[in-house]
């Protein structure tokens, strides 16, 4: 028998050949290849050159040859592939599976300290969690968990409120705007003293950043000219949390409980949305560009939304009996809301309707939790457990939820930052 | 290997002129050329222009190891009446050990020989060479599947970027 244990001779043909050897394959076989890939690598491989992008996004064979093999579990109204994009259909896969995954799956959780003192924010971008306390910004990987990097904050103060892309982060402090460049030659953009003062929360979009202020204002500041081209009366008590949608509105949140839409461009307020119970404090915003729906939670420990193209209430509802800290869905993602707070326990809500999907703690039984040594980095492997729906919080020992100040959303996983110093990446499975 | 001597022989000639002897069960395991042997019964040598000495060398090493595991299994359940579970599906993974060991080739080797497979028409080395080809992407980052297939990278920074904030939920590696 020949062959099987020989080394496997390589093609005489010369290397130096400009077209790649894949290129000539043509695209009925290069569908035939990527259609058994699954949808992430589909999208990975749409990024490495044009003609594989457009045989992925724009073969009829492709879309036909991908749909038999991998139908929507649930979404009938895309039941019809030729009607809807790939790219569509691509999303709606994966958001499937992540919906899929946080609502009735499991989760592995990875537990390290992030910073010496106080780890209090987090958000995750693409792959990227970036941890904020004490004076600096942490960059991990949210795959491992592993340290990648760190941004520090020059005057010494602390970081308040924060947010990040592919190329910098923009932190604010009690009264500067921070720009960080994340590659390259590093770099900090500062804006000068005195534009504002008690900042307690921001958002941007390029090239403004929107900096709420203890005294009810927003500032729009241009990140090209450093300097605050408008000044928005948004509410008369402290905005305690703030978002901007892609078409210029920002909602900016009152600890005296109600949110205001404005304009940015002309600073019109439209709108003041209130809560229908008692007045509650609002603690954190989020918006979906996809549904255009804006979420809240209140120190009372409701959840709101609202519809912001028609400016009313689409539900309101109670989920955790203390205050909420945090709301966070994926970008664009229309199923799936996390909320987390003072009662420590990771709530999974429906964004169409605020009933509670899934509530998670981390595993009390788990005593000998596995740890895994990352060169200094010291993480621990926990399990999530999925809590009754009837079960009164107040039954689980308060040491085995501790309060969550912070959380984001990525991917089929949720980071997490607790009172007691330390940073919880869940990653779900289905 | 053993063969009688009333078997057909057919050779089969590559794109540079180089002749290969093969028996027509061999042969016949290119869907292609069993069609045109089944056109024409007396045909004894066939041209094959799309494909070169060295990638048809290897397309005849993979029908003669398929031809030769089916006559093994066949002779066995001759031998016993019904061939035993176990024995199947040892010689099933001895052959999958094989066909894994096959494919270890470089990126070229494989792209010719999936051309040679398509144009052949031989399912079980087309369905090889497309899994193989697949499980190269698998779990890259588009910077590694670009390096391991030698493409060129024409897209610009602003147009990858626009993919890739598109689809933000599929770039969640920290590369």
């Amino acid at each position: 028998m020949e062959g099987a244990s020989t080394s496997r001779r390589s093609s005489k043909r010369a290397v130096t050949g400009r077209e790649a050897p894949i290129h000539s394959l043509g695209s009925d076989i290069l569908c035939s290849v990527f259609s058994l890939l699954n949808h992430f690598d589909l999208v990975r491989c749409s990024a490495v050159c044009h003609s594989w992008n457009k045989t992925i996004y724009t073969s009829s064979l492709m879309r036909d040859m991908y749909y038999k093999m991998n139908p929507l579990v649930k979404k009938n109204s895309l039941a019809v592939p030729s009607q809807s994009s790939m790219k569509r259909y691509l999303e709606e896969l994966a958001m499937e599976q992540h919906e899929l995954a946080l609502s009735t799956g499991s989760a592995q959780v990875f537990q390290w300290k992030a910073h010496p003192i106080r780890t209090t924010l987090c958000r995750m971008n693409r792959g990227f969690i970036l941890t904020g306390g004490d004076k600096v910004l942490r960059l991990w990987s949210a795959q491992t968990g592993k340290y990648m990097d760190e941004f520090h904050v020059p005057t010494g103060s602390s970081v308040i409120d924060y947010d990040f892309d592919e190329n910098k982060i923009v932190g604010l402090t009690a009264s500067q705007v921070c720009i960080w460049r994340r590659h390259g030659q590093r770099g900090i953009v500062q804006s000068q003293k005195g534009l504002f003062a008690h900042g307690l929360c921001m958002s941007y979009a390029d090239p403004e950043v929107v900096i709420g202020c203890e005294d009810g204002r927003a500032r729009v500041f241009d990140m090209y000219s450093r300097s605050c081209s408008r000044i928005i009366r948004l509410q008369s008590g402290p905005l305690s949390c703030l978002t901007i949608t892609q078409d210029q509105l920002i909602a900016g949140g009152s600890t005296f409980g109600s949110v205001a839409i404005a304009d940015i461009t002309s600073g019109e307020r439209l709108a003041l949305l209130k809560s229908s119970f008692s007045p509650t404090g609002m603690k954190c915003l989020s918006f979906n560009a996809q549904s255009y729906l804006l979420f809240a939670g209140s120190t009372s420990g409701y959840a709101h939304c609202w519809d912001l193209r028609t400016l009313k209430p689409l539900w309101e509802k109670r989920v955790s009996p203390n205050v909420i800290y945090s709301t966070h869905h994926m970008f664009k993602e229309t199923s799936i809301l996390a909320v987390g707070g003072l009662d420590g326990i990771l709530r999974i809500l429906d964004q169409s309707t605020g009933e509670i999907l899934k509530s998670y703690i981390v595993d009390p039984r788990g005593s000998q939790s596995n740890s895994s040594k990352l060169q200094n980095q010291n993480i621990e492997k926990k399990q999530a457990v999925s809590l009754d729906e009837d079960l009164r919080v107040d039954v689980i020992p308060r040491n085995s939820r501790p309060s969550i100040t912070c959380l984001a959303v990525g991917m089929k996983k949720v980071v997490t930052t607790h009172v007691g110093n330390f940073v919880r990446l869940w990653k779900f499975n289905q | 290997m053993a063969r009688s001597s009333t078997e057909n022989m057919i050779t089969l000639m590559s794109s540079d002129g180089e002749e290969f002897m093969v028996t027509e069960k061999v042969a016949r395991e290119c869907t292609t050329i069993r069609n045109m042997l089944e056109d024409d019964c007396v045909i004894t040598n066939i041209p094959l222009p799309n494909v070169t000495s060295d990638i048809l060398s290897m397309v005849i090493e993979y029908c003669m190891e398929h031809v030769a595991a089916a006559e093994k299994a066949a002779a066995e359940t001759a031998e016993k009446g019904s061939s035993s579970a176990p024995a199947a599906a040892k010689a099933n993974k001895d052959l999958e050990e094989w066909d894994k060991a096959f494919m270890n080739v470089d990126v070229y080797t494989l792209c010719d020989l999936i051309l040679a497979a398509n144009y052949l028409n031989v399912s079980g080395l087309l369905d090889l060479t497309i899994q193989t080809a697949a499980n190269l992407i698998k779990g890259k980052s588009p910077e590694q599947i670009r390096k391991t297939f030698h493409i060129q990278n024409d897209l610009s920074l602003e147009e990858e970027e626009k993919i890739r904030s598109q689809t933000p939920w599929a770039f969640e590696k920290s590369e």
